[in-house]
């Protein structure tokens, strides 16, 4: 394609000509910038309170009704560092697909939404982030941060074996 | 389970076979060369597309392969010469049927015009040939069935009554009841804030609401409703089957098919029934020549019924074959230690010890009924459902299973429990009573379920408490409350700190966005909008037992 035709709302990133450029909101957990893919987020909201699942991992933090939907809510901090989050005001939940299920993640704070594109989204290096690498899309440098984007379907989604 | 898309993708890939079989003999057909078997067989073959599009609801494919089917009778009847022109618009139309078969496996919207012109010429050649050869009666028989083509509802008035709606939409009009349902219950708890003298008329207002909603709730759950016709159908084919595999003569009958139950119980239906049904022809029926032997028809029936009652659908299976063989069984339990040997049980007891776990044992493992799987995972699946399943046997003369399930898993009566801080839902159902205990009544096992004397029956008792590790639960049986519930032949009693109330609530599957959780059928929500699970008391035991031994 020739980049003349590129249509104005496209936005760049450095230097970069976007091509397939995908939007990615941006939050972080314990100090963490991460990054889903906006078209996966369904919402975002306050806590609300949620019923404990009993017998299930502690970064399942139970589950709440959202417009008569039961959805899970996963505690990423606990999930990838096995720290509990110390639940404040300022928390959010960000409800979003991931694969088939709609799940919702507790996030310290939302930052922003970056517009990006593949050229932009690096390959993750072993050791460089807390969260094991298959859960990793890529990695995307702004000025200084740099963002994990994080494969929902895989971290969150349903597992691959299902019981039978 | 053998769902309707699963059908359907057969069905599909059944066309696929007989456009090429088709293809293959259109290939040989020239006007020189004509064969009438030939005709009749791809006659078959577009009749066959035809029917199965049909009753699938793919209309597109069914009213292209209509003008097909008809242009080959009328080739088949020798009312039009098998000309070149015919044999390419043919051809043609495989490719047509092909394309339209591919987008229905992809889920594809069909291009607008495809085959259309097509449609037209096989149309034409048919009749063409009809002012070409003049028999004038065959144009008159033929013309209803032309008129089929655009004026439906002059043949079929019928059809015009009913209309095919997308299980989505009926899914999400439950929900939406579902969700009023939850309204009116949140309405109801802040009646009580209501001052006496002002809540009167407001009262009387809400239980007007409460009336029409429940009505609303029936006739959306009617809307729901299948004939267990779906399932009952297949059984024939599994009789016919697994007897000819055994050498054995059976003969099906089925009564009451067209019994509704929710779709939701259909969907569940299907695995139990199949896996009993092949019991009774394996184990059940005797073989014909053990049958005439002690004056049998060699011929055995197995009937298969379904009637409603009392809410309940109950579902029959009896055969008249020899019953079950309660020495064996009974032998075989005492063997396998599934009850100590030297207890009494009663010709009842002895039948039903084929649902207990592990009787299933190799010397009635065969390749028909024992694929690892005992008459266990039948009751388990039924009880699953909030049902039951018991069996009935006469010596010599055969074995009556009663399957008795809810006519829907959408809605239950259910009672709130709290312990600790937590609700949980228990089906009323399952519960026969609730007191208090008294101490000396509960028995501490090391390693073990507690028991407690009920009445000099000694019953498990499961303290909801340490099975979900609820804090700041009454840990006391005797300064808490047991609510006695059964499941199948299992009695337990469950140790909760207060019963709140009774309510309908709407069941929601968790497992939509979650993991299975062990011990918990469900979730609904309750009337100040918190979800609230709903205890699985069929797999309650299981797990607790688990968790005692793992303790």
């Amino acid at each position: 394609m020739n980049s003349e035709v590129i249509a104005p709302q496209s936005a760049t990133i450095g230097s970069n000509i976007v091509r397939e450029h995908s939007q990615f909101l941006i939050f972080s957990v314990n100090y963490e910038e991460y990054g889903v893919d906006i078209m996966t987020v369904r919402e975002i909201r306050g806590w609300s309170d949620a019923t404990r699942l009993p017998n299930t991992p502690e970064y399942v933090r139970g589950v709440m009704n959202l417009r008569g939907v039961i959805v899970p809510i996963f505690d990423l901090r606990a999930r990838f560092t096995g720290i509990l989050t110390e639940m404040t005001p300022k928390h959010v939940l960000i409800v979003l697909m991931a694969g088939e299920r709609m799940v919702s993640i507790l996030a310290d704070t939302v930052s922003d939404i970056i517009t990006a594109n593949s050229e932009d989204m690096k390959c993750a290096p072993d050791m460089v982030t807390t969260v094991e690498q298959r859960y990793i899309t890529g990695l995307i440098a702004v000025d200084q941060r740099m963002i994990v984007v994080l494969n929902m379907e895989k971290l969150l989604g349903k597992p691959l074996s299902p019981k039978p | 389970m053998v769902s309707l898309e699963q059908f359907k993708a057969g069905f599909l890939t059944e066309c696929d076979e007989l456009l090429i079989d088709m293809e293959a003999m259109l290939m040989q057909l020239t006007p020189e060369n004509v064969d009438k078997e030939t005709l009749n067989a791809m006659f078959r073959c577009a009749h066959s597309i035809k029917g199965g599009s049909g009753a699938f609801g793919m209309d597109a494919i069914m009213d292209f392969t209509h003008n097909v089917e008809a242009l080959l009778d009328a080739m088949r009847e020798d009312r039009v010469p098998v000309s070149r022109a015919a044999v390419d618009a043919l051809l043609h139309s495989v490719d047509i049927v092909v394309t339209m078969v591919n987008c229905a496996r992809a889920n594809t919207p069909l291009p607008d015009d495809l085959g259309k012109e097509l449609a037209v010429t096989l149309h034409t050649l048919a009749h063409m040939t009809h002012q070409a050869i003049e028999i004038a009666p065959k144009i008159v028989n033929e013309a209803p069935q032309d008129a089929t083509l655009v004026v439906v509802p002059l043949v079929e008035p019928i059809a015009s009554t009913t209309i095919r709606v997308d299980v989505d939409k009926l899914d999400k009009l439950m929900n939406i009841v579902g969700e009023l349902v939850i309204t009116e219950a949140m309405i109801k708890a802040r009646l009580s804030d209501v001052p006496a003298d002002h809540s009167m008329r407001l009262v009387r207002g809400v239980d007007e609401l409460s009336h029409h909603t429940r009505e609303l709730q029936e006739a959306v759950m009617s809307v729901r409703m299948q004939s267990v016709k779906s399932i009952f159908s297949r059984m024939p084919r599994i009789v016919r089957d697994v007897s000819a595999q055994l050498g054995k003569d059976i003969m099906l009958r089925t009564e009451g098919e067209h019994t509704e139950v929710d779709k939701t119980v259909i969907e569940h239906l299907a695995d139990p029934l199949t896996h009993m049904i092949r019991n009774a022809v394996d184990h059940g029926i005797e073989s014909p020549e053990k049958r005439v032997s002690v004056g049998k028809p060699a011929q055995g029936t197995i009937v298969l019924s379904a009637t409603h009652q009392s809410g309940r659908i109950i579902i029959e299976i009896s055969d008249d074959g020899a019953g079950i063989n309660r020495e064996r069984v009974l032998s075989k339990a005492k063997e396998k230690g599934l009850i100590p040997y030297d207890t009494h049980v009663s010709d009842e007891e002895c039948d039903n010890l084929i649902f207990m776990p592990g009787f299933s044992t190799a010397e009635f493992v065969s390749n028909v009924s024992g694929r690892g799987v005992g008459m266990d995972v039948v009751r388990r699946n039924i009880e699953r459902l909030d049902g039951t399943v018991n069996v009935a046997s006469q010596q010599g003369k055969g074995s009556v299973f009663t399957v008795s399930l809810p006519l829907t898993l959408a809605i239950l009566d259910g009672m709130i429990v709290r312990v600790g801080a937590e609700f949980y839902v228990m089906p009323i159902a399952s519960i026969i009573e609730t007191f208090r205990p008294n101490a000396h009544d509960i028995r501490h096992v090391e390693g073990h379920m507690d028991v407690m004397n009920v009445r000099g029956a000694f019953i498990p008792v499961i303290y909801l408490h340490r099975l979900f590790h609820i804090p700041k639960a009454q840990k006391d049986a005797s300064k808490a409350l047991v609510v006695l519930v059964e499941s199948g032949r299992d009695k337990m009693g469950i140790v909760v700190d207060e019963l709140v109330g009774q309510q309908q609530v709407v069941m929601k599957n968790l497992e939509v966005n979650t993991d299975p959780v062990a011990a918990i059928a469900g979730a609904t929500i309750l009337g100040d909008g918190r979800v609230s699970l709903i205890l699985d008391i069929a797999q309650m035991k299981h797990v607790a037992v688990h968790y005692a031994h793992t303790a």
